[in-house]
């Protein structure tokens, strides 16, 4: 872990209605895999709503890199290097396997991609994750996990310098649950540092190297994930008091 | 390129047409059959590959087809060049209300763009000093006989018409089409990978204007005369819609099948049947079922039996 | 003067009532499934011609032909969605009906012709005079039968399991389905209840006024008008909003012209959808 803060969550608080999804939430990252964990409802997807631009948050700030990025529109936040997979995946789904990547490749940059230059990128991604064969396939043909493994090519095809990912192992089977850590693994190996959001602790725990934890929108434990599965506010939160030893 | 080829014969005998001893009534017929293509085409732009559907596309023909009445009639502008002038009015039109309206979605744009068609409409009626309200406006003659003057007219359509399908093909190419069609797939993951939508959106509006634009001021030479009801007829709006269904929206050639098999079908019923409403009441009933069993439309079905068709 | 103003005030008043009973069974198609039916005003001329068809060709009594009218259309409403509507997604559904009215637009005038029709009863065509102002006996009637509607529907919602049901699908369908309340059998009925609430707008209307086929294209503008400048979902604001542009239609005619009355509504619509979607009492657009 490098000491320049990647991104800087500053006391981002988000309300709908009465209610606040986001409540006072500061962290700073500088790298490497990051988990976040917390029962439903805890306000994962809002942070990460918020933090690539699709919510504005009601307090606080986003940095990354240094810049401010807390009002700016989700494309240009893609653009400066920050990129996502959603829940649940969403592919183009009348485009081909590769189309998807490649509009990704063409427009995550700072500038415009070339056609060519973007389809080998493509290829290369789709090689990466493994779905090469299924190139030429309409998306929406794709079964779940190749939608997730799409989702992640196509996060990846904007170059960015952080991958936000949103619940990626939800709906696996065990096996695809290992392929896909070991492909965030080799994801990270690329460079490319990872936020990895979690509602399967298990996974993120094999994999993260420092856990923060999210209940109703506020922060409550921050550090390794031994220290934090073990912190009695975080059996708490997900168990409810009763059980608490 | 090489899948184009096939069809320049057929094109080919297209701008032969004219020179043959054909009654007029042909020439007439594939004239205005070439001016709902395009009209189709237009709409097809920003519905079949943008997914945006609109109902109130007949305000960007309008628009087109006053701007060359009024050039034309007040200024004595030449003509040709005022359907140009159509067209990038329509442009400039889309424009200025494009902004809000494509923040809609789905539904909301549909009755959004459907309001605007009649109020257009209504706009044009009461706006009599410069548009002579229901008077509408007639434009001179030219100097020209009948048969010349429509034959000029069936080269003009036939020419943009080519242009918009050539303008469709390469944009079916392009990474602009690739955005574009990425927006009407899932707009919100096409812009978590930086496509920026408002302004790709704004592009395709104002193309799709364009092409109704040119179509408008084109007709309204053509017809000599203009007026609010026809300038902005719902029909306008409803054939473009239901000859892109048919045909198959988001593809170069659907909105041209779909409108030569329909505009066949309502000249065929307006000379048999006297009840006026059967062909709107066909193209419905046609929308229905393609809707319902067939919502990929022909060419979108070929493609799926792997026919090879742009 | 003056009279002039309460004049046009009262006209507006009393159709805005009307209004709002058709307008009603918009939003709550629109609250409930995120669906807008462009059939709505189709569905209202049809029960207009139905009922007007069998008192001037049977001298059925229009009361009875109203009740054979609703039962009918409940009946279409309920098939329609359940075997077309539910099919397609909620744009394409828009398309569907959108065409759907066309057909039915077109076979009226197919079956009925364009000509001018009015069910004319001639019991309720005095008038009453109060301060200058004429209130025609028709449209008191329809108003009152209209607010009346509206405030049944009002108690069913509030009040009936049924109601409870169906806010509670509005505003959240898999807390709805949590709490065992069959969506899909809710959606059904509440589509064939909005078509029935237009049904009913639509005898009304063919008292007051005189109603062909493409009439329908001339009401469907000002409903959405009203669903969306009341608010989606919201009685209150459906109710709200049809007075406010029937009173504005009228008096733009008065003071006006008749001409430029029609756009008022386009205008609202398209206004509210640029700057404040979800009008006076809506939720948030989703």
């Amino acid at each position: 872990m490098s000491g320049e803060a990647i991104l800087e969550v500053e006391g981002v608080s988000k309300y709908f209605g009465g209610l606040a999804a986001l409540d006072d939430v500061s962290f700073k990252y500088r790298g490497g895999i990051m988990g976040i964990i917390g029962p439903n409802g805890a306000g994962k997807t809002t942070l990460f709503n918020v933090i690539t631009g699709v919510y504005k948050p009601n307090r606080g700030r986003i940095i990354f890199m240094g810049r401010d990025i807390t009002n700016l529109p989700p494309h240009r936040i893609v653009k400066m290097g920050i990129a996502r997979t959603f829940q649940i995946p969403r592919p183009f789904s009348r485009e081909t396997v590769l189309e998807n990547v490649m509009a990704s490749a063409i427009y995550g940059g700072e500038g415009l991609l070339g056609v060519e230059e973007a389809e080998r990128e493509a290829e290369r991604l789709l090689k990466l994750v493994g779905l090469s064969e299924k190139a030429s396939v309409r998306a929406e043909s794709l079964n779940i996990f190749e939608r997730k493994l799409l989702g992640l090519a196509r996060a990846l095809a904007t170059r960015p310098r952080l991958l936000l990912i949103d619940e990626i192992v939800a709906g696996l089977t065990p096996g695809e649950v290992d392929r896909m850590i070991e492909l965030i693994k080799a994801i990270r190996g690329e460079g490319v540092e990872v936020i990895w959001m979690e509602h399967v602790v298990r996974a993120i725990v094999r994999a993260a190297e420092r856990v923060i934890v999210l209940h109703h929108g506020r922060l409550i434990a921050d550090g390794r994930p031994e220290e934090v599965a073990s912190n009695p506010k975080v059996i708490e939160a997900y168990l409810g008091e009763g059980y608490v030893a | 390129m090489r899948r184009l080829i096939p069809l320049l014969i057929p094109i080919l005998l297209l701008f032969l047409i004219p020179l043959l001893p054909v009654e007029l009534f042909y020439i007439d017929f594939l004239l205005l059959l070439y001016m709902y293509a395009i009209n189709a085409m237009g709409w097809n732009i920003l519905a079949g590959y943008t997914g945006y559907v609109s109902f109130g596309h007949a305000a960007f023909f309008g628009v087109g087809a006053y701007t060359t009445a009024i050039l034309m009639d007040k200024f004595g502008v030449s003509p040709f060049i005022t359907s140009i002038l159509g067209g990038l009015a329509a442009s400039i039109f889309a424009s200025l209300i494009g902004y809000p309206t494509l923040r809609l979605k789905g539904a909301y744009f549909a009755i959004t763009t459907l309001s605007f068609g009649f109020v257009m409409e209504i706009l044009f009626l009461n706006l009599e000093s410069i548009t002579g309200g229901a008077h509408g406006i007639s434009l001179p003659l030219p100097p020209w006989d009948i048969r010349t003057f429509k034959i000029i007219f069936y080269y003009a359509f036939l020419i943009s018409l080519l242009l918009v399908t050539y303008t469709t093909y390469k944009l079916e190419r392009s990474r602009l089409g690739l955005a574009l069609k990425c927006i009407r797939d899932n707009e919100l993951a096409a812009e978590s990978i930086g496509i920026p939508t408002t302004t790709m959106k704004m592009i395709a509006f104002m193309l799709s204007a364009l092409f109704l634009g040119i179509s408008g001021g084109l007709y309204s030479y053509y017809a000599t005369y203009i007026d609010p009801p026809t300038a902005f007829s719902p029909n306008i709006s409803m054939y473009a819609i239901v000859m892109t269904i048919l045909g198959g929206g988001g593809t170069v050639l659907g909105p041209i099948i779909g409108a030569i098999i329909l505009f066949t079908i309502s000249q065929f019923t307006r000379y048999t049947f006297t009840v006026p409403g059967i062909d709107l009441m066909i193209f419905s009933g046609v929308a229905i079922l393609v809707i319902l069993f067939m919502p990929e439309g022909i060419v979108g079905r070929l493609r799926e039996r792997e026919v090879e068709i742009p | 003067m003056f009279t002039i103003f309460l004049q046009s005030l009262a006209t507006g008043i009393l159709i805005g009532g009307v209004y709002a009973l058709m307008a009603s069974g918009l939003s709550l198609i629109f609250g409930v499934m995120d669906i807008a039916n462009a059939a709505h005003a189709s569905f209202a001329v049809l029960s207009a011609y139905i009922v007007y068809w069998f008192y001037v060709k049977y001298g059925v009594n229009p009361i009875l032909g109203s009740i054979f009218s609703i039962v009918l259309l409940f009946i279409i409403g309920v098939a329609l969605y359940r075997f077309v509507v539910s099919r397609v997604s909620e744009l394409m559904a828009f398309t569907l009906l959108f065409m759907i009215s066309m057909f039915m637009e077109n076979t009226m005038v197919f079956t009925w012709t364009n000509l001018y029709r009015r069910i004319v009863i001639k019991a309720l065509s005095r008038s009453f005079e109060i301060c200058g102002v004429y209130l025609p006996l028709d449209r008191l009637v329809a108003f009152a039968i209209a607010i009346g509607a509206v405030g049944l529907l009002a108690y069913i919602l509030k009040y009936t399991y049924f109601g409870k049901a169906v806010r509670a699908t509005m505003q959240n369908i898999e807390a709805a389905s949590l709490m065992g309340i069959d969506v899909k059998r809710i959606y059904i009925i509440t589509f064939g209840l909005g078509i029935v609430l237009a049904g009913i707008a639509g005898v009304m209307l063919g008292i007051i006024y005189p109603f062909y086929p493409a009439v329908a294209a001339s009401w469907i503008g000002l409903l959405f008008a009203i669903v969306v400048f009341g608010g989606l979902g919201s009685l209150t604001g459906t109710l709200l909003a049809s007075l406010i542009l029937g009173v504005a239609n009228s008096l733009v005619s008065t003071y006006y012209s008749s001409s430029w009355a029609p756009m008022i509504a386009f205008l609202v619509l398209i206004i509210t959808l640029w700057i404040r979607p979800s009008g006076l009492f809506g939720r948030i657009l989703r």
